[in-house]
């Protein structure tokens, strides 16, 4: 994206005059900026927010990011290793605190998303190990009277191999702390790799199989009330009125408190609070979109996008050819279900929580308790899935504070499974249309064309209880969000950057905003985007009666990285052979500048699609962890199997019609296919993979049913 | 108050005998490495052995355990587990990790009845624990390095 979020909110800020915005987090970022580490310490050598080295002996690196399953914890282990050179293994890791020195660069907030963590971090991390490592040596000379370069450090000790003598990293804690740091950092050479490309094995496996692991759902003193809320079932619907009288009398129940949200029940156990919700008897206002459903959502996306042509009168030449393609709203169904932990006492708050965004889960606490942020201290833990839904400002953070605030105890708020997919957050449903003029085997432009629900207006409108005084209109909310959405690419990022030679490429957008909150979902608009032209691109081979990889091939720059991935995809995956009954398909992605080329296998067994093997070749620059990789790569393909084949949510009366896995059900082992990850051995910086492959999954498989079957398919979830 | 032995100890604990044991293990004794996910049996996270039978612990009434042995991936010490849980390890299977101890408990049944699994015996018994992190591939490796070891075969570990 071109503008940070943060900038976004400058910008709705502009477009709503003189409305002063963003009241609480100015505020906390003065406070912040004198604030010390969360974990500072008055004993150890800490030269930077990220690594300290205790005089016992300790080397402790901060983990900011958050560990949700895509190996950031041991990929910045690793890069802090190579510059120690010590084991990852030794280095100890604690979940960091908030602090300004852990903001991501790209969004001005703390935030794991985005395929961010590696790109921006990289380079710190290395320049902060580089540091202590420098500065340490710098002590050894002292201390052994001999010069820097005579001194080798090996697994947190020095040695001076002329001598014998050797030091232990904590015995020079305190010399250090009185050397300045130094001006030219030194970086270990890439040739002295030995953690770096071959460190293979994640360091946090051994407590995530033995149950010793803790997720934010495990956290939290033991003694904390446990509450369910019920939430209106229809997007912008309200409470209109509620009997709470059978349920105040049921075992375990503590109390039945209206809030913002909703109705809570506050318990000695989750089963309790959750039985006695069922007991509360309800009646909602389904508000303004109670007569919303997939249909008529789909229907005016279809008409907004009839008005555009009218405007701009396309051409239709001999040679368009134009199709319509459509995806439904998605959940993110993370295992570990929404959940948060406060306890507020007096004008402090603790909170703990496994989170993308630990500060804006803070700032929302702080607002739920009515206390000021820089109050408030968040504990981080592991996060059983993230996909890019524990990434804002949660309502359920919030409540648990004004719950604890209300008991004046604990209070851990779980979202069951059903509350998870229906009062979530969702992938945008869209209607696409693409044209484009050929000429035998040549392209003469290309046009792109999406009616969608904008994710930076639901993006405001999720901010608000952290960005917004809490007296601002809904009416002015929604012309600071409408304005903003002028800066909405999130969902054409992968048509702007179109890596095929198409000739002109024309983009429009045009946003139609409901009552479905939309947000990011694990890949973004190259969710569908990915299906959508690469799907196309497929017809457009078709048409020129040319084999879908070299058609790609014949419109890639053959000197670049796209180029690359195709080809050696159709090299892996043996392209142009097939075993009798399969059937293959291709598809390449760009984001965030990782290249994936994919071919998936196919059979088609009358309605069925089995997809029997995924051939990926990937190129995310230089490798700190190359299995790892493989694993996310993986977790894509698997991720993007659910979504083509399986999933969708659909709306009717304003409502999710889904609840449970039963009716959104995510791949399981039996349909797993066979997932062969091969990697460019790249020098260039390393880039993001978890999100890189999901895009190609769904093109890829309905290519090869269009060889299997003849049978274009333009609709996500994928049916026949 | 209902007696119920978890992990070879005996517990009393003051709750209703309708309460899932899940929440009974989770909430009143504090064993956390038994989890919540889809609370209706459809996923495997909450998997617990009930005299070595791998059961959904979200909806199994408490009352229904008493005088039966209950083991939570925290009790769980036999050289399968073992095996199990240094093949998970070998190939990197967990990513966000909360499937997981469910996954073990699956497979440590699958195991003890099938010590050289075939892969259509591993879909049959792992199929109802889902993972959205997609660790499929490498969960079915890790079963069948485990397997291998526990048959005292030189294995090669696939990396």
């Amino acid at each position: 994206m071109t503008l940070s979020r943060r900038e976004f909110l400058a910008t709705g800020a502009a477009a709503a005059g003189s409305l002063i915005i963003g009241v609480q987090f100015t505020q906390a970022e003065e406070a912040e900026k004198k604030a010390p580490w969360p974990h500072a310490s008055a004993t150890d050598f800490q030269p930077n927010a990220f690594i300290q080295v205790t005089p016992d002996n300790r080397v402790i690196l901060q983990i900011h990011k958050q560990e949700m399953g895509q190996g950031i914890m041991t990929g910045l282990t690793t890069i802090v290793a190579e510059e120690l050179y010590m084991s990852p293994e030794s280095i100890e890791r604690e979940f960091s605190g908030v602090h300004k020195d852990f903001i991501n660069p790209q969004f001005g907030m703390m935030l794991t998303n985005a395929s961010s963590s590696i790109i921006t971090c990289y380079q710190p991390i290395r320049e902060a190990a580089a540091t202590v490592r420098m500065v340490l040596l710098k002590a050894a000379a002292k201390q052994l009277q001999v010069p820097v370069n005579s001194l080798r450090i090996e697994q947190a000790v020095i040695h001076h191999d002329a001598s014998g003598r050797k030091v232990e990293l904590g015995a020079l804690v305190a010399l250090a702390k009185t050397l300045p740091i130094p001006g030219k950092l030194e970086f270990t050479p890439a040739s002295d790799y030995r953690y770096v490309g071959k460190v293979e094995r994640r360091l946090e496996s051994a407590e995530k199989v033995n149950g010793s692991v803790q997720y934010g759902i495990d956290l939290g003193p033991e003694d904390a009330l446990v509450a369910s809320v019920a939430y209106c079932p229809h997007f912008g619907g309200k409470l209109k009125r509620f009997d709470a009288s059978k349920a105040k009398k049921m075992k375990g129940v503590v109390d039945v408190v209206e809030i913002e949200h909703g109705v809570a029940v506050v318990a000695t156990n989750y089963w309790y609070a959750q039985q006695a919700e069922k007991a509360l008897e309800i009646e909602w206002d389904p508000g303004k979109f109670g007569n919303e459903s997939s249909a008529s959502i789909a229907a005016e996306q279809g008409k907004i996008l009839d008005q555009g042509e009218a405007d701009s009168a396309y051409p239709q030449a001999d040679g368009a050819l134009v199709a319509e393609y459509t995806a439904p709203y998605m959940a993110y169904m993370t295992m570990e279900p929404l959940n948060a932990t406060v306890w507020v006492q007096g004008d402090k708050a603790d909170v703990w929580i496994g989170s993308q965004a630990p500060d804006v889960m803070g700032a929302t606490a702080a607002q739920g308790a009515g206390i000021p942020i820089e109050n408030v201290t968040v504990h981080s833990t592991y996060t059983g899935g993230g996909f890019g839904r524990k990434n804002n400002a949660d309502p359920h953070v919030r409540d648990a504070a004004q719950l604890s605030r209300h008991t004046g105890k604990p209070v851990k708020v779980i979202l069951s499974r059903e509350k998870d997919v229906q009062n979530s957050w969702y992938r945008p449903a869209v209607t696409c249309r693409m044209y484009t003029e050929m000429d035998g085997e040549n392209v003469n432009g290309w046009r792109y064309r999406l009616c969608t629900p904008s994710l930076v207006y639901n993006l405001l409108k999720t901010l608000r209880s952290i960005q917004f005084p809490h007296s601002l209109p809904e009416s002015e909310l929604d012309k600071i969000a409408s304005g903003a959405m002028a800066d909405d690419h999130e969902n054409i990022e992968s048509a702007l950057e179109l890596n095929y030679n198409f000739g002109e490429n024309k983009v429009d957008q045009h946003f139609r905003n409901g009552g479905v909150p939309v947000f990011f979902w694990r890949s973004v608009g190259n969710s569908f985007n990915g299906f959508f032209i690469e799907s196309f691109v497929d017809e457009m081979a078709h048409k020129a009666s040319m084999d879908p990889l070299a058609f790609r091939l014949k419109h890639l720059d053959p000197k670049s990285m796209a180029y690359n991935v195709v080809k050696l995809v159709g090299e892996k995956s043996n392209w142009g052979s097939n075993e009798p009954g399969r059937f293959k398909g291709i598809a390449f992605e760009y984001i965030k500048h990782a290249y994936v080329g994919m071919v998936a296998e196919v059979s088609v067994d009358d309605k069925q699609i089995n997809v029997h093997k995924v051939v990926a070749v990937v190129d995310v620059g230089m490798r700190i962890n190359p299995d790892i990789i493989t694993t996310i790569i993986e977790s894509c393909v698997t991720w993007g199997m659910s979504s083509s084949l399986h999933d969708a949510i659909t709306i009717a009366d304003g409502s999710v019609e889904q609840s449970n896995f039963h009716d959104f059900s995510v791949s399981r082992m039996d349909q797993a296919p066979i997932i062969e990850v091969h990697q460019v051995d790249s020098k260039r910086d390393p880039v993001g993979a978890g999100e890189c492959a999901v895009g190609p999954v769904a093109p890829a498989i309905a290519n090869a049913v269009f060889q299997a079957t003849g049978k274009r398919l333009r609709s996500l979830p994928l049916k026949l | 108050m209902l007696k119920i032995k978890v992990n070879g100890e005996t517990k009393s604990v003051d709750v209703d005998p309708d309460m899932p044991l899940l929440w009974v293990l989770r909430e009143e004794t504090h064993l956390t490495g038994t989890k919540f996910s889809c609370g209706t049996g459809l996923c495997g996270a909450c998997t617990v052995h009930v005299d070595g039978v791998p059961m959904r612990s979200c909806v199994l009434p408490v009352s229904k355990v008493q005088n039966k042995n209950v083991t939570t991936i925290e009790g769980m010490t036999s050289p399968v587990v073992k095996a199990l849980q240094e093949a998970w390890v070998a190939e990197n299977a967990p990513q966000c990790g909360y499937c997981q101890s469910g996954q073990i408990m699956s497979a440590a049944a699958l195991l003890e009845a099938k010590p050289k699994p075939s892969d259509g015996d591993i879909d049959d018994a792992m199929s109802g624990n889902l993972c959205r992190c997609g660790t499929y591939q490498r969960i079915r490796r890790a079963i069948h390095l485990a397997a291998d070891k526990l048959a005292g075969q030189k294995v090669t570990e696939v990396r």
